[in-house]
């Protein structure tokens, strides 16, 4: 499965970034680097929304299912 | 693990005392100028080093782009710490042309910029462009 990163600009020079095909947290690492590679060529990037695929999304890309966490509360000993 | 981040962008090349000149031309200045002659090629305009007002006086820039749909012209100068700004001067209805030439340039450096960082990054880049006008938009692909 190749790494994909597409990046629309728009015409005000805002940009949205698409990664694809990465396992694990290796996506938010090549997003870090992506913006300290951009402010080397004069390009400084802030980002303004992260949205995280969803499981369906990623299982198609990847064609590896990738465990989902609940946000269900857990007790916690010594906790009333 | 995916995801989808958008974010806001902003031009800083190089501080003006560090520029250049000939085949030592800092990067980032090389590419404003790359960005600059795409636009004005775009545009069916020149690239000049002043621009006039509504007065006809003339003030001089680090670059300026000068149409047939605005030959007063926008003005692209970088501040000694790198920043960069645009002037004009759009009284008379000119405002829509003026902002028209800024957006490009702004999206023409990004465009560079995204697909030089991406290379370097060891993808393979294809660029596309999309719509006209306000809708207009280009799509950096990489693949590695």
């Amino acid at each position: 499965m190749p790494k994909r990163i597409d990046v629309q600009i728009n015409r005000d020079g805002t940009m949205k970034a698409e990664f694809s095909g990465f396992a694990g947290d290796d996506c938010i690492d090549q997003a870090e680097r992506l913006r300290e590679v951009l402010a080397g060529f004069g390009l400084l990037v802030e980002p303004a929304a992260v949205e995280r695929k969803d499981p369906a999304q990623i299982a198609a890309e990847t064609g590896v299912e990738e465990e989902v966490r609940t946000g269900e509360a857990r007790p916690v000993k010594g906790t009333s | 693990m995916s995801i989808i981040s958008s974010y806001s962008t902003k031009i800083r090349v190089a501080p003006r005392a560090a520029r250049g000149v000939g085949s030592r031309t800092d990067p980032t200045w090389q590419m404003l100028h790359e960005a600059v002659v795409s636009v004005a090629a775009q545009l069916r305009g020149e690239v000049r080093a002043e621009i006039s007002d509504y007065n006809g006086t003339t003030k001089t820039c680090d670059f300026a782009i000068v149409t047939p749909e605005f030959p007063r012209g926008v003005g692209i100068t970088v501040s000694p710490s790198g920043e960069v700004r645009f002037m004009y001067d759009a009284y008379g209805g000119y405002k829509r042309h003026a902002q028209r030439i800024c957006d490009l340039v702004t999206q023409s450096y990004t465009t560079v910029a995204v697909a030089r960082a991406l290379r370097a990054m060891a993808y393979e880049v294809d660029i596309e462009e999309h719509g006209q006008g306000s809708e207009r938009r280009v799509m950096v692909r990489a693949v590695q």
